[in-house]
């Protein structure tokens, strides 16, 4: 099973790559031809017989939405209905890896690619959500208006976490992020979300490598489908934000940029911690916390470990932290007092750190020094994100921040580098989409430096400043997307 | 830009949030002549400016809520440290050479600034942006700014080097003096948006510049006020303030760090040019925004002994300390902070607790 998985997934890596596909989602019984809308993919819900072949008359490629024990009908009776795919979507509000009925997906999803090779299988994953910039105002149950947020600054809804968590425990393909809009008064419930926030979810997931199911609003399905000019005009600059992210790209060799390893595999536990990183740009990936090898954790600088460890993932870990890493451990119990509490510490074991006093130690967290490294216990599960997202960019050194941006509170960044690092290309997402001039710093030098954007196309140079090994630069103006090439070679 | 005006429906508003979503549904179930609700968001100031509406024309609603964004966008274009083109920061440049003429608003929240400077016998300055800039450099990369270095800069700072020379010219009598109206342009601004709402007919609605100030206008269908429960660093009491023509501010330390000793909030006390070291979150009740912001952070400056004091010399305020540990003290000339339940507390003599009214909604 797992050879025909890596082997469906090598098939995958080299169809032609896009750093985002969107499906869209329609849901009413009239619809336009595939070229006027100018796309091609659509997702219907399973048992939408009339629809689902309207649509392909039309020239869509349309996918199946379909429950996990309609699977193996729906791909079966796939080929009959002319349907490019299925999209399995488990129940549920988040991402549940241990959860038996995702065990079974993980299996059954290859073996119905493996058995129907001409068909798209999917799996969509729970969890995602409208990606916007929020305000302070909520209503608790009694309808009192409450201010939510100890600080003012803008609170970002992200998929970054929801995406992170998917790159690694998704069984095939890259992660979907499916949402329903937030449709706050009477205009927007009528009309539906503005063109901006459309824009804003197609650059969100084509900013941090996912697929999208975009919902389309009632409203604006039965407009296009009457080809209602004006709305075909809005309808245009969401395609530009489509076709940015969607068009097939030369930039198959990069890799998520990042020297920061979440370790979970409890989506919950260490989503609000993976959020407030995210909205303070420190680069992550997810780690699985059976599977750290030595190897594969010398390019990190820090460690966050929320999942129990077993002893061969320890002992990396100790590794790690010996040769001058930094190890963050989770809900590891009482810092105050011998380690006798409740909690089960991530890491269980006889590490030399833990025969010495701590190097400090309050009634939060206590510090070991381990070897040339350091160990940092936390001693409950994260309750205030915030303040920890700050730590954990405070316990970086500022060698090791390779990411910064300044004036961009309401800007999340997702950075990619080929292998041997020369070139960078830094996604940019504003979610107040309202056009801002954001600075950004990256590690590294790079003396040419490009942006291009939705909606000004390719490309814009940068003035690039070097400071102490970072390249420093500002750009003009970033609405919702954009895009910045940075290369160590200068070709002007 | 909303669907609703590709098809000339509500109008160009800014994006919405579900967060409301059961207020507006209230209003659904309502007649054609009823008030609409109406919501609106907008990034300004390094924060999110919301508003809340109701209106029995959603079209007026929607003109009147972009004129309001409109104008909060057009003072942060003023008030900016950021954007060297900003007023502000063109004052500065020529204002030591010479007086400069400025525009009525930067002059009106740089003379409103001054009573409370003068209030708090100078704890409270926005000339202090020099020490502020100094501190946040230093703090980002964990240090602590040298004391030669803060001593240099203290002779920046002083909020009577500033001349106001009516009716529209500023002087400033020192060579590197900065101002920074962080302390109290939210403020500014909302009462502004607030002026341009009732200006289009607006009489019951809500502005919030990110939470840190709220001013109600009228009150929602039905009910007396605007209620808004506060930030409550104790969790042993829920204070809540109904709104109704004045304004709440909150002004508080950043939360602590989970794993460093020693973590310096971002307000500085210019008269010792160093963050001020207290756990007393400060709530303001007053009769306009730039009120109850300016004084919650004079209060917060003075802390409650002093700030009580202060707050017995000015009609229709209200002023509520909570510290993370259930210390209160509650000052009033008027307005009233409804405080919800209390577990453990060590209240001053001040402490006035009321249990909630019935209809607390809203």
């Amino acid at each position: 099973m797992m050879r025909r998985a890596a082997l469906l997934s090598l098939v995958y890596l080299f169809s032609p790559f896009a750093w985002s596909r969107v499906f869209i989602r329609w849901t009413e019984p009239a619809i336009p031809p595939a070229k006027l809308l100018g796309v091609s993919d659509l997702v219907i819900s399973n048992g939408r017989s009339a629809l689902i072949k309207a649509a392909i008359q039309q020239g869509y490629h349309v996918y199946a939405e379909v429950t996990p024990d309609q699977a193996k009908t729906a791909a079966e009776a796939a080929g009959a209905e002319g349907l490019a795919g299925i999209i399995v979507k488990l129940e549920g509000s988040t991402p549940q890896v241990g959860n038996k009925n995702r065990q079974t997906m993980d299996s059954l999803i290859p073996e119905l690619q493996s058995a129907h090779p001409d068909l798209s299988v999917r799996l969509l994953e729970p969890g995602g959500k409208q990606p916007q910039m929020r305000g302070t105002m909520v209503v608790n149950q009694n309808g009192v208006l409450q201010v939510s947020s100890p600080t003012q600054e803008p609170w970002i809804d992200s998929n970054v976490a929801f995406i992170r968590f998917e790159d690694v425990y998704r069984p095939i393909g890259r992660p979907i992020v499916d949402f329903a809009w937030d449709l706050a008064d009477a205009v927007e419930q009528k009309f539906g979300p503005p063109p901006a926030d459309y824009e804003l979810a197609v650059a969100e997931a084509g900013a941090f490598q996912a697929d999208l199911i975009l919902p389309l609003h009632k409203y604006l399905q039965d407009k296009l489908a009457s080809q209602d000019p004006q709305s075909l005009t809005s309808w245009n600059e969401i395609r530009h934000y489509i076709e940015f992210y969607s068009g097939e790209s030369s930039d198959t060799e990069l890799q998520p940029m990042s020297n920061v390893g979440v370790v979970t595999d409890d989506y919950e536990s260490a989503y609000e911690a993976m959020n407030l990183m995210a909205r303070h740009n420190i680069p992550f990936h997810v780690l699985q916390p059976g599977r750290l090898k030595t190897g594969q954790l010398q390019d990190m600088a820090l460690l966050v470990i929320f999942s129990h460890l077993d002893d061969a993932s320890a002992q990396a870990v100790d590794h790690f932290a010996s040769r001058g890493g930094t190890v963050v451990l989770v809900g590891s119990g009482d810092c105050t007092s011998p380690r006798n509490g409740d909690i089960k510490s991530p890491l269980q074991g006889h590490f030399a750190w833990k025969l010495s006093p701590p190097v400090h130690r309050n009634s939060q967290s206590a510090v070991y020094q381990d070897g040339a490294g350091k160990v940092v216990e936390i001693a409950a599960p994260v309750e205030n994100p915030e303040p920890f997202a700050q730590d954990i960019w405070r316990l970086l050194a500022p060698p090791q921040r390779l990411l910064g941006l300044w004036n961009a509170l309401t800007t999340l960044a997702a950075a990619y580098q080929d292998k041997a690092g020369s070139d960078i290309l830094l996604n940019l997402v504003n979610y107040s989409r309202q056009p801002i001039r954001v600075q950004v710093r990256v590690k590294g030098r790079f003396p040419q430096i490009r942006y291009e954007t939705p909606e000004q196309g390719c490309c814009v140079p940068l003035s690039p400043t070097d400071n102490n090994g970072f390249t420093e630069f500002i750009v003009p103006s970033l609405t919702t997307g954009g895009r910045v090439r940075l290369s160590q070679t200068d070709e002007r | 830009m909303r669907w609703g005006k590709v098809w000339g429906g509500a109008g160009l508003w800014p994006a919405l949030a579900a967060l409301l979503v059961s207020l507006a549904q209230g209003v659904h179930a309502a007649a054609a002549e009823s008030p609409q609700f109406v919501y609106g968001k907008r990034y300004s100031m390094g924060t999110v400016y919301e508003i809340v509406a109701y209106c029995p024309s959603l079209d007026r609603a929607s003109r009147a809520m972009d004129a309001a964004f409109g104008k909060i966008a057009e003072l942060d274009r003023m008030m900016s440290n950021y954007d060297p083109q900003s007023e502000l920061n063109r004052m500065e440049r020529s204002a030591h050479f010479h007086p400069a003429h400025v525009s009525p608003d930067l002059y009106s929240v740089i003379q409103d600034s001054l009573l409370y400077s003068r209030l708090s016998g100078g704890k409270y300055d926005i000339t202090v942006a020099p020490l502020v800039e100094v501190w946040k450099s230093a703090l980002s990369d964990g240090r602590v700014p040298p004391a030669a270095r803060l001593t240099q800069l203290r002779a920046c700072v002083g909020y009577r080097k500033i001349q106001l020379l009516p009716p529209g010219e500023i002087a400033l009598r020192s060579p590197c003096m900065r101002l920074d109206l962080g302390s109290i342009g939210k403020g500014f601004a909302v009462d502004r948006a607030v002026e341009i709402l009732r200006s289009s007919g607006i009489r019951d609605a809500l502005v919030n510049a990110g939470g840190s100030t709220i001013y109600g206008m009228g009150s929602p269908p039905g009910q007396q006020g605007w209620t808004i429960r506060l930030n409550d660093p104790s969790g042993h009491v829920s204070p809540e303030v109904t709104l109704r023509d004045d304004s709440v501010s909150t002004s508080g330390q950043e939360t602590n760090s989970l794993i460093f000793a020693r973590e310096f909030g971002h307000i500085i006390d210019p008269t010792t040019a160093k963050p001020v070291r207290s756990a007393f979150s400060v709530s303001v009740i007053a009769k306009t925004a730039t009120a109850s912001d300016g004084l919650s952070t004079t209060l917060f400056l003075l802390g409650p002994d002093s700030g009580a004091r202060v707050v017995h010399e000015l009609p229709g305020t209200a002023a509520l300390w909570v510290s993370p540990k259930g210390e209160m003290r509650l000052a009033s000339t008027g307005p009233k902070i409804l405080l919800r339940r209390i577990r453990k507390s060590s209240a001053t003599a001040d402490l006035a607790l009321e249990r909630p009214q019935a209809s607390v909604k809203q």
